[in-house]
């Protein structure tokens, strides 16, 4: 569980995003829709992959990304796993927010995929689910799925979860500025029951992604789950900057 | 004159090679890229220059840092610059702080313009997809970085002097193999040199250090990994076999490592030194270099300077038949053809006989001139140590045959009017003799 493999052109890191893109996504946050400012996340997190996988002009396949959009339903954005040289190629698509928010599907599609790549994965970096929703699930409790999901795992570790919140009002107070909020380390913090939820369902912030993450100046500190509060762009940035910490070689 | 800086190519592997220079000291370097590398064919980001005459040996080791902005473009530049600058450096201090007042004033001096000129006027593809460019474009803003490891070794004064930034690694070996404590030394992995702002995250170490009890001076990049160690015993079939290693790992990194051992000495009599190449002068109908083969040479090396970034390369005395477009070998020696820069600009060029058992010859005198014109660069294969070079130009095909056929239809022609001649005088001669 040393979370200490690094990510190459011949052991990549696997990367499933479950983007959240229920109707209510389309709601303003700040001068933006919440779906645009998820979107321009991406963007920035893709980029920042893109310039770690890439020495001169050559871009390594460091990264392998499979994109889940849900509502009601799930949709596979790239249509299977794609490595970041392929992805570079097509760049970051656009989500058009409707339906509602299927939770437990999202998370049992990343589980089958899991399934099928775990095998192998052995000396590879343990991969990671990034998880982003802005309101409570409907439907199955997706609970018991990402506690499976959480007990599956490579030599490196266990599957991470890490899960974005977004929503106006998460924590009771205000937050600090970025290069001093260490994380959620709180559960009595949370000024939202499904906010605690989610933080039952977040892993633990590794070291090497903290060291990674001291890297973009952020002040994480250890104990911090993977629990962002996606109450603003910075925070949002912060939290896809953290699906992308996976030490390279 | 100041000898010429020597450089290991950075656009293919090196296989082991061990250079005599007068002391007797033994160079020895190995270069490989790593796998990605390979398999694209892009220039590896780590880089090895030296420079030596009777007595001296400077160094330079520079690890590109690969997260930045094309990491070969800083490696190759401060390597060059660290060279000159530790080669004129001469003191009689007993500590290091003249060596890092000098280096800690250069790092963060005119040589940060510099390279910044050359990362700005990098061209990147057009072609690549929009997301890559704008990643290059960001990285292009943070500017190259490299680390290094840079040492003169004064065999006079038997002293070593050495500086670092950053997380290659510098080991002196005792006669044992066992390896001494560098005082001072710091392989951080967070420092290094940034053509943007120069040092960056610290300062270098410096060292002064008296050669005695120093049988070899081994620095390497960081690719070399968990074989470091093995380096006590060194030998060209260790660092090919530890290169070909790491070739197979998953995180296969560039390599190089550059060796000078103190302890070295001819087992057959005194090391002899090769004869001095002379190059005949290019002129303005002949601008290639052209000289004849010395005695017992199997390999030349050619320094090239344009003024701005110096390189040598290597040509095996004898060459294949796959022999490089621009390198020549005919009866009376070698004929190179050098590149045309975009705006063209003069040349020096020097030339150096090797082989791997005697001292390498002195260099030629310089020659200096304007190489002929050529469009496209390429690199040449077959060439140890090739730099990119210009194809020369190729008279036209068609022209050729022009000029063969002609030169058919003219022998004919003689060959009829001499056939004709001697028939009339045949004639003339024997006139009387004639039937009528």
């Amino acid at each position: 569980m040393s979370y200490t493999a690094v990510a190459t052109s011949t052991t990549p890191v696997l990367i499933i995003y479950l983007l959240d893109i229920s109707g209510s996504m389309s709601q303003m946050l700040g001068d933006k829709k919440r779906v645009e400012i998820v979107s321009d996340a991406l963007q920035e997190i893709a980029l920042e992959m893109v310039a770690r996988s890439t020495k001169g002009e050559l871009v390594s396949p460091r990264y392998r990304l499979a994109i889940y959009a849900y509502e009601s339903v799930v949709h596979d954005v790239l249509g299977g796993v794609r490595t970041i040289d392929q992805f570079v190629r097509d760049g970051v698509p656009e989500f058009a927010p409707r339906g509602g928010t299927n939770t437990a599907a999202a998370f049992t599609e990343a589980e089958k995929l899991l399934q099928q790549e775990l095998q192998y994965m052995e000396g590879h970096p343990a991969p990671l689910i990034c998880h982003m929703t802005d309101g409570e699930y409907q439907g199955d409790d997706p609970t018991p799925v990402v506690q499976r999901i959480m007990n599956m795992g490579t030599p490196d570790g266990k599957v991470l979860v890490e899960n974005i919140f977004i929503s106006d009002k998460i924590l009771k107070s205000p937050i600090p500025p970025l290069d001093q909020f260490p994380g959620i380390t709180n559960e009595a913090d949370l000024a939202n029951e499904y906010a605690r939820t989610l933080m039952r369902i977040s892993s633990p912030i590794p070291e090497s992604y903290l060291s990674e993450m001291q890297e973009f100046g952020y002040g994480l500190k250890q104990g911090a789950p993977m629990l962002f509060p996606g109450q603003s762009k910075d925070l949002i940035r912060m939290a896809f900057t953290m699906s992308g910490a996976t030490p390279v070689a | 004159m100041t000898p010429p800086i020597i450089t290991v190519p950075q656009q293919h592997e090196t296989e082991a090679s061990v250079e005599l220079v007068p002391g007797p000291v033994a160079l020895t370097y190995v270069y490989a890229r790593s796998r990605d590398t390979r398999n694209a064919n892009a220039l590896g980001q780590d880089f090895i220059a030296y420079r030596w005459e009777a007595g001296r040996v400077a160094f330079a080791l520079c690890d590109g840092v690969s997260q930045s902005f094309y990491g070969e473009i800083a490696a190759r530049y401060l390597g060059l610059r660290l060279i000159d600058l530790l080669w004129e450096f001469r003191s009689d201090a007993t500590d290091a702080a003249p060596l890092h007042a000098l280096l800690t004033a250069s790092l963060n001096g005119a040589w940060v313009a510099e390279a910044d000129a050359l990362v700005h006027g990098k061209y990147i593809t057009p072609t690549l997809p929009p997301m890559q460019r704008t990643a290059l474009e960001r990285k292009r803003e943070q500017g190259s970085e490299t680390m290094f490891v840079v040492g003169v070794v004064d065999l006079e004064a038997r002293v070593l002097w050495l500086a670092a930034m950053g997380d290659m690694r510098a080991w002196l070996w005792e006669p044992n193999g066992a390896a001494l404590a560098i005082e001072g030394a710091e392989w951080e992995t967070r420092k290094r040199w940034s053509s943007r702002v120069g040092m960056k995250n610290g300062e270098p170490f410096a060292v002064r250090r008296a050669l005695d009890g120093i049988a070899h001076i081994t620095i390497h990049s960081d690719g070399v990994g968990s074989y470091a160690p093995r380096l006590s015993e060194l030998s060209q079939d260790l660092l090919n076999s530890i290169t070909a290693e790491q070739a197979k790992a998953p995180a296969s990194d560039d390599i190089c490592v550059f060796d000078i051992d103190l302890a070295t000495q001819p087992r057959f009599g005194e090391y002899t030194m090769l004869p001095q190449v002379e190059i005949k002068k290019p002129t303005a109908k002949d601008k290639a270099l052209r000289w004849r083969h010395v005695r017992l040479a199997t390999r030349y090396r050619v320094a090239v300077d344009d003024g701005t970034q110096p390189y040598t390369i290597e040509i095996d005395a004898t060459l294949r038949p796959d022999e490089p477009a621009n390198v020549k070998q005919r009866s009376f020696g070698y004929v190179v053809t050098l590149p045309a820069n975009a705006e063209p600009r003069p040349v020096t060029c020097r030339v150096q006989a090797l082989n791997d058992y005697t001292y390498p010859g002195a260099w030629s005198a310089p020659v200096t001139f304007t190489p002929a014109a050529a469009p496209d660069a390429f690199v040449a294969a077959g060439t140890r140590g090739s730099e990119p070079i210009s194809k020369p130009k190729r008279k036209p095909a068609k022209k050729k045959r022009i000029r063969a056929l002609i030169t058919i239809l003219v022998s004919c022609i003689l060959l009829v009017i001499i056939i004709v001649a001697s028939w009339i005088a045949f004639a003339v001669v024997n006139w009387n003799e004639l039937p009528r």
